[in-house]
Order: C-alpha cells, then sequence, then structure tokens
C-alpha cells in the first residue's frame, strides 16, 4: 500500500487503470446520464443539455477514483458491478 | 495511504496534461488571442485604417451600405450590415451566394458572413485585402484547421476533458494551495519552474476551471454522441433552416426594397438602444425579411449566437410591415445555465475591462501550460536522462511553446507584407504560418533545444516589438497619429504587441544569460526532490 501505480508490477496495472478509466469511465458515465436524462423534469432537449453538462463531473470523478484506488482488483470489481448495474437499470427502466 | 493517492493522482495530473499539452497549449493561445479577433481583424485590413474615428450617424451609415450592396452584390440571398462600433470602428457590409436549390445539407458549411469594409463617414468602399485576419486562429482555437467540424470539434473536446482532469488532479495533489501561492523561489531552477506553475494555475484557477468546463459544454454534442442525439439533431435541424435561407431563388419580378431608414428608426424606438446590425433575407422579393439586431445591452443568460443580444425585431416586404421582436428567453434551469457557461466562454458580453481581465487569465493559462510541459522535460531529466521519450518532449516543446508563438507573430508580419495582388492570398497567409510553424519544429532537431528555445524567443520578441514599425509603414495609421487621432484600437494594438515583444526578448535574454547555472540547478533540484 506504499507504493504508486506506476511503481508497483507496471504494465498491467498501468494498463488496466487507463483501460478502466478512459472507456470504462465514459460508458459508466454515458449511462448514468442517460438514466438521468429520462428522470429530469425538462424538455427532452433541455434534459439531454442538462445530464450531459453532469456529465463531464461524473467523468471526471470515475476517473479520479480509478487512478486513486490503490487495488486494481478492486477497480475491476466495482467497475465492473457498476457497469452492469447501470447497463440493467438502462434496459429494464427502456421499456 | 495518503501519499499512495497523492502519487497515483499525481502521475494522472502528469499524463493527462503531457499527451495533450501542446494541443491544449494551442487552444489556449489562439483561445486568448480571439478575446481581440475582431481588433486584430481590423489591424489585419489597414486598408480601413484612414476612417475618421467620429462614425456617421447610424440612419446615413445604412443608406450607405444599400447603396453599396445595390450596385456591386445585387444577387444574394442576404445582406447583412454592422454599424461601426467600438472593435471595429468601420461600416461592415457582407452577403451571403444563393446556393443551389438540390444542395444538400451534409455539404453545407455554415461560416460567419464574409463582410468587406466601407467608410462610416463617406461610404467609400475601402478595397480590403484579401484576408482572414483574426478569424484564421479563431476558428483554429475552436476546430483546428483542415478537418471538418465534427471530427475537429471532437479533437479539440477530447483534449478538453484532458484538461479539466489536469485541474481537477492538480488541486487535489497540492496541499498548500493558498500558502503556495505566495511562495516564489527565484533562480532556484525547477523550483522556479514549479512555482511559476502553480502561481499561473493558482491565481486565475476559477478561471481556468470556468472556460474548460465551458468549453466542454460547447462542444458537447460533438464527444457525447450517445447522449446527445436529440441536441444534435436540434442542431442539424438549425443548420438546415439556415442552409434554406440561402436557398431561395430569383424572384420572378423584382419589388423595390423597404425603406430601411424608416425602419432602423422605428426599431430603435422600439428597442430604446442602438441598433447593432441590420439583415435583409431575400432581398426585391415580396417575402423580403429585414432583421435588426440591437448592437448594445448583451445578453447573458440569454442571447441569439452571433449577436449576442436576446432581442430581433423583423419586418417584412416591400412595405417592411413589422411583424413582431422576438425576445429569447431560457425556458428552463438548464437552458439557462448552459446560456451563461456560454456566454462567459465567448465573452460576447464583456465590456473593455472584462475582456482584458479574460485575456491575462487566459495567457496565465498559456503559460500554466507553457511551463507544466517543460517542468515535465526537467523533472525526469535526472531520472531517465537520455531516454527517447524525454528527447521527444524537450523537441516538441520548443515547436509547441515558443513554435507558436514566434508563428502568430509571422503570421502578423506576413499579413501586411505579401503583395495584395496575389491569387488566393488570404488562403498563403494560412500556409506561410503553419509553414513557419513546421520550421520552428524542425529548428530544435537541427540547433540544440536549449538554443532553439532561445533563438525562437529572440525572434518572437522582435517581431511582436517591431510591429508597430511594421504598422507606421504599411498602414495610414502610426502610433502617434492613432495617439492623437483617438484611434485607440491601433494605439492600445501597439503597446501590447510591445509589451508581449518584450517579455519574449527578456525571456530569452534570461535563458541565455542563466543557462549554464540553470543546468545545474535543474539537477540538483530533481535530485534533492526525489521523485
Amino acid at each position: 500500500m506504499t507504493k504508486s501505480i506506476r511503481e508497483k508490477s507496471g504494465g498491467f496495472e498501468t494498463a488496466s487503470r487507463i483501460i478502466l478509466g478512459i472507456v470504462g469511465g465514459y460508458a459508466l458515465s454515458a449511462m448514468i446520464t442517460a438514466l438521468l436524462i429520462r428522470v429530469m423534469p425538462f424538455a427532452p432537449v433541455q434534459a439531454e443539455k442538462a445530464a450531459n453538462m453532469v456529465f463531464f463531473i461524473i467523468y471526471a470523478c470515475a476517473l479520479i477514483w480509478v487512478f486513486s484506488n490503490a487495488k486494481t482488483k478492486t477497480v475491476w470489481i466495482v467497475m465492473s458491478v457498476m457497469l452492469a448495474l447501470t447497463a440493467a437499470m438502462l434496459l429494464l427502466g427502456g421499456a | 495511504m495518503k501519499d499512495t493517492f497523492r502519487k497515483s493522482i499525481s502521475s494522472l495530473h502528469t499524463w493527462s496534461g503531457l499527451l495533450a499539452g501542446w494541443l491544449l497549449f494551442a487552444i489556449f493561445f489562439t483561445g486568448t488571442y480571439s478575446y481581440f479577433k475582431d481588433e486584430i481583424t481590423y489591424w489585419m485590413n489597414p486598408e480601413t485604417h484612414k476612417a475618421a474615428p467620429e462614425a456617421a450617424d447610424r440612419a446615413v451609415q445604412a443608406e450607405m451600405a444599400i447603396r453599396y450592396l445595390e450596385s456591386s452584390l445585387l444577387d444574394a440571398a442576404e445582406w447583412g450590415i454592422t454599424f461601426a462600433n467600438e472593435r471595429t470602428p468601420v461600416l461592415q457590409v457582407g452577403h451571403r451566394e444563393r446556393l443551389p436549390m438540390d444542395m444538400k445539407v451534409q455539404d453545407y458549411v455554415r461560416t460567419a458572413m464574409p463582410m468587406t469594409y466601407l467608410d462610416p463617414v463617406t461610404g467609400e468602399h475601402f478595397n480590403p485585402r484579401d484576408t482572414e485576419g483574426g478569424n484564421f486562429l479563431y476558428r483554429f482555437h475552436i476546430e483546428l484547421y483542415g478537418l471538418d467540424r465534427a471530427t475537429g470539434r471532437a479533437i479539440v473536446g477530447i483534449a478538453t476533458m484532458f484538461m479539466f482532469i489536469a485541474i481537477i488532479s492538480g488541486v487535489i495533489i497540492h496541499k498548500r494551495i493558498f500558502a503556495d501561492f505566495f511562495t516564489f523561489r527565484r533562480k532556484k531552477g525547477l523550483r522556479s519552474w514549479l512555482d511559476a506553475h502553480i502561481f499561473t494555475s493558482v491565481l486565475a484557477l476559477p478561471y481556468h476551471l470556468m472556460i474548460t468546463y465551458s468549453g466542454l459544454v460547447l462542444v458537447m454534442i460533438y464527444i457525447l454522441p450517445f447522449t446527445a442525439q436529440k441536441s444534435a439533431k436540434a442542431f442539424d435541424d438549425h443548420i438546415a433552416m439556415h442552409m434554406r435561407q440561402e436557398q431561395i431563388p430569383l424572384p420572378a419580378e423584382k419589388v423595390p426594397l423597404p425603406d430601411i431608414k424608416a425602419i432602423l428608426a422605428d426599431a430603435e424606438q422600439r428597442l430604446g438602444r442602438e441598433a447593432g446590425s441590420i439583415s435583409i433575407s431575400n432581398p426585391y422579393s415580396k417575402n423580403t425579411l429585414v432583421t435588426v439586431s440591437p448592437g448594445t445591452g448583451m445578453d447573458i443568460v440569454n442571447g441569439f449566437k452571433g449577436t449576442g443580444s436576446s432581442q430581433r425585431l423583423t419586418y417584412k416586404g416591400p412595405k417592411g410591415r413589422f411583424m413582431g421582436m422576438m425576445n429569447m428567453q431560457a425556458s428552463d434551469s438548464a437552458a439557462k445555465i448552459s446560456g451563461v457557461l456560454t456566454s462567459l466562454h465567448l465573452a460576447r458580453f464583456a465590456d473593455t475591462f472584462l475582456r482584458w481581465l479574460f485575456f491575462v487569465s487566459g495567457a496565465l493559462g498559456t503559460v500554466m501550460i507553457g511551463t507544466g510541459l517543460i517542468i515535465w522535460v526537467n523533472k525526469k531529466s535526472s531520472v531517465i536522462n537520455k531516454s527517447f521519450g524525454r528527447k521527444l518532449v524537450e523537441i516538441l516543446n520548443v515547436g509547441g511553446i515558443t513554435g507558436l508563438v514566434a508563428a502568430t507573430g509571422v503570421h502578423f508580419w506576413v499579413n501586411r507584407l505579401l503583395p495584395v495582388e496575389i491569387a488566393a492570398r488570404a488562403q498563403w497567409e494560412i500556409y506561410i504560418f503553419f509553414a513557419a510553424w513546421l520550421v520552428f519544429f524542425l529548428h530544435p532537431l537541427i540547433r540544440i533545444p536549449k538554443n532553439a528555445w532561445k533563438e525562437q524567443l529572440f525572434l518572437a520578441g522582435g517581431l511582436y516589438c517591431l510591429m508597430p514599425v511594421l504598422n507606421a509603414f504599411t498602414s495610414d495609421v502610426n502610433f502617434f497619429s492613432a495617439l492623437a487621432g483617438g484611434n485607440s484600437i491601433i494605439m492600445a494594438f501597439d503597446l501590447t504587441v510591445f509589451g508581449l515583444g518584450i517579455i519574449f526578448g527578456y525571456a530569452g535574454w534570461k535563458l541565455h544569460e542563466k543557462q549554464n547555472m540553470l543546468e545545474n540547478a535543474f539537477s540538483t533540484a530533481a535530485a534533492g526532490r526525489g521523485n
């Protein structure tokens, strides 16, 4: 717990963080945004605008979180669960 | 644990800043430049400088504009008139061509109406040179160059996201944000660069956050294709509407134009303030539409894109029948917030003082990115001393930082020195700008980077400092006659470029003087920091 990401085993760790952060974070934030659009009390175009404004905050938080967590395994698990959860909510709520 | 967290975030800060660094430097630099794009465009059209500073009455200006449009731009889908104002003290007239009826939306490019300039007192056409003026680097700021709108804006948007992450992670790793603000250790090599980086970051932090976040909001339809479909469609519809407005056949029988002077007087009375511009769509038709927009009273919440004002008056047909006043109002709080963010980013509402404040903040942001890139090279120098990556960054830093500054100086000079009669002159100005920039990227390969830095800073310093002299020889107005004649734009321009030139020259001289000393300090400071 005393070493930063880059100083640890290197390759796999760093690649994991980059993929989880950039791709995973984007997918997660986009899905949360899609959920937000549905619940926002605005006209469709405005709801989209409002939710997309929030997107950048969510994405930034997701990225920071992915890079700050000490254990890569934890990040993989939590990110996968979150992605599965939001995807399920989107699919179930989409009907 | 806490230490690990900071280190991880620190590497996030380093890499997000480095990977998009040169692009971000260019975006910040050209964006800062764009606060004065109107003034720069005016400077780049020296033919117009001889106009008297006091413009004629707006009714007279309208009459002169119509006379010019009727005599030389007869066949147009739309005419535009912009009255002489503080930022462009000459009368502007322009037109849009009629587009073929079978044109497709995807082939249509919506740009600002190309304008030409008339004397605001006599109505004489200035015959200005063919130039994009300040608009070239303004467009570069938004969508780079030579790419289609969506690709260019997506690239800029992604770089902006990197900036956003770099700012947030920078704040997190910086534990003593306010204490360090008052710390500046001169002549301490790396420590000085770090202090300069922190100083410029913290001093304008609210600005950096605002400009980055609002920039993201402006390009969000290009980087969020999954959740912005309706907004993107609304935007496409808006573009298609503009295209249809230009796809009008020539009227079968010509009817006379409405009385523009009467319309102007009526509009100003209804608005209770000065009109700024008039647009005449489909002239000589029964459906001619005259739109008047106010020139002052910019609205920060609402506002039509382009004019920055929330009001518009329309008049229809040869009799100029009043059709009503559109008063754009944000429909809900989401629209209001995005309206405010857009206004803050574009700064159309800003008066001279606020514009300068934004300009200085933008310049601080530019320095922040530049010093960040320099720190990377110097910090690593003791660790991975002669690695390929470090060398590459060191070389790219020169072209990416001082190269752009010097190339912009070249652009100003080319604007004045390129012969007026050359074909596709506006294009050549741009090509020469890019050619110069490329040379500045190659320069550190031939010379070592250390010397390339110095030489480019001296060159930039010379180009900027001598711009008032260049202007004196290539325009009717020089610094002293501007001072005497009250031409505040030329006066402020000369002072600004001279001041910038002094700064660049000073930086080059400092580099020259302290080169050896800095070298030593870099290595000891980096070793002392231990990361």
